[in-house]
């Protein structure tokens, strides 16, 4: 099990940013990778996404789902993606919190990652790290999607 | 453990190597030592169409004066490190760190270079390396440059070298002297550093006139130890002094790995301990 958290400031307001976190587009440009991103049912997308690291590359298929909404407060984004090399599933809590300054927000989440598969057998020491450098980049190219 | 088919490259000369690359791009990989590539390709976690073997690359597997300093070209192995009589007079903290990695077999194909184009976080070269300032010569399709190791290395196994890019040697700028050291604790399978720090200091007197210090295996990338070294410099080294330094190992970085094989705080622990072990060790060699 993978167990990550962490949090960022986005300079938009809760009510701005709760719409845009759920728009395919902008999903599908922010998720790393991500090939592909179709709806399939009430906040149910099914991806396809080319995940890698240096050397290391995998494909995988899964679906993203959101749940637990309460607006523009907290939801829950749960992930299934399975691929040649291994799978992951996991849930991630993301709290949407009023910052002190005007127009922006906190995005606080706390992931619980479950990898299995050949990558979970030999990589499971770069599994963390990978997580958070994949959170990481989906903040940096949400950052890049509001100022365009 | 059967890879996808690729295609075998070995290029007789560096051009013919980088044109190689220039034509497949991201579906072409380097092979050098082999020793981490060959492992991902076999689990099939890499899957490139083309492969090209640089080991046997005339020029590249030596060791050479450069400048000040010397050069270790992408061929030269860990074992070579450990005996070259160059690297021993030159820059002993080099040849103090290569026997402690992997065992016989690795340190007999695998290279310095392949090494840090890997960019494993536990790997141990980039500790040295990083308080050694080495540069690293790339080559590709529109020329050279020249990246020092900081800036060459991005996090884990991620680094600025392009697809069709081809790094060429190691660059250690100056001589260093012999009071230098690298400590690490081993995962006990493969050997890679649970964590590792690497010393290079300078004395006057009884006093530290200049310190560095890299540290690998405990975050996402190794990384200078930029405040210990300043609460050091200039300082005298008593236990004391280190052991208290060495406590600002937790400030250095936020991101401290966990794995199963340490929790972040054994990590953060290893680290300060290490840090005591290596200024000491490198005060009294
Ligand atoms: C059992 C085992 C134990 C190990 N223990 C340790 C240890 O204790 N400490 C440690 O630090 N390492 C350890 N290693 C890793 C070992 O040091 C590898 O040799 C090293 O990481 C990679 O070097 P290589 O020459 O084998 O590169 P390869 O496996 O051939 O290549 C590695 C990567 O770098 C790229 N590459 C290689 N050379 C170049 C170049 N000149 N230009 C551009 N790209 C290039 C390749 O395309 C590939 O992506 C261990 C490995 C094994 C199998």
């Amino acid at each position: 099990m993978i167990e990550f958290k962490g949090s960022h400031i986005i300079s938009r307001s809760r009510q701005e940013l709760w719409p845009i976190l759920q728009d395919p587009a902008v999903l599908k440009r922010c998720i790393p990778g991500c090939e592909e991103l179709v709806l399939n049912g009430e906040h149910l997308y099914d991806v396809r996404l080319k995940v890698g690291f240096g050397m290391i590359k995998g494909s995988f298929q899964g679906t993203v789902q959101l749940t637990n909404m309460v607006e523009p407060e907290r939801y829950v984004l749960n992930i299934k993606a399975e691929g040649r090399t291994g799978f992951a599933h996991g849930t991630t809590r993301i709290q949407l919190l009023p910052h002190p300054s005007p127009a922006a927000t906190e995005i606080r989440f706390e992931s619980h990652l479950q990898v299995g598969g050949m990558i979970a057998s030999v990589g499971a020491r770069l599994c963390q790290g990978a997580a958070r450098m994949l959170a990481e980049q989906f903040f940096r190219e949400l950052e890049k999607c509001l100022r365009n | 453990m059967i890879p996808v088919a690729f295609d075998y490259h070995r290029p007789r000369t560096l051009e013919e190597a980088v044109d190689i690359l220039r034509q497949y791009g991201d579906e072409a990989k380097v092979l050098a030592g082999g020793h981490s590539l060959i492992p991902a390709l076999k689990l099939r976690l890499a899957a490139p169409k083309v492969v090209v073997d640089i080991s046997r690359l005339p020029g590249l597997s030596e060791v050479r004066r450069s400048g000040s300093g010397l050069s270790i070209g992408a061929g030269v192995t860990h074992h070579q490190l450990m005996v070259d009589p160059l690297i021993a007079k030159l820059c002993p903290l080099i040849a103090r760190t290569a026997p402690e990695i992997g065992d016989v077999q690795v340190r007999n194909l695998g290279t310095l270079v392949g090494s840090i184009c890997h960019a494993d976080p536990a790997a141990d070269w980039p500790a040295p390396l990083l308080a050694l300032e080495a540069q690293v010569v790339i080559v590709g399709p529109e020329g050279e440059r020249t990246l020092h190791i900081n800036e060459f290395i991005e996090g884990m196994l991620t680094t600025r070298l392009a697809g069709h890019e081809i790094v060429r040697e190691v660059v250690i700028p100056r001589a260093y002297p012999a009071s230098c050291a690298y400590k690490k604790i081993r995962q006990s399978a493969s050997g890679f550093a649970i964590a590792g720090v690497a010393v290079q200091l300078e004395k006057k007197n009884r006093k530290c006139s200049s310190i560095a210090i890299g540290v690998t295996g405990v975050a996402q990338r190794a990384f200078r130890a930029r405040l210990i070294e300043k609460s050091l410099q200039g300082a005298e080294l008593d236990e004391k002094t280190i052991a208290q330094a060495a406590r600002q190992v937790t400030e250095e970085v936020n991101d401290f790995l966990s794995d199963l094989h340490a929790s972040a705080a054994y990590r953060a622990a290893l680290a300060q301990v290490l840090v005591q072990r290596a200024v000491l060790a490198a005060l009294a060699a």
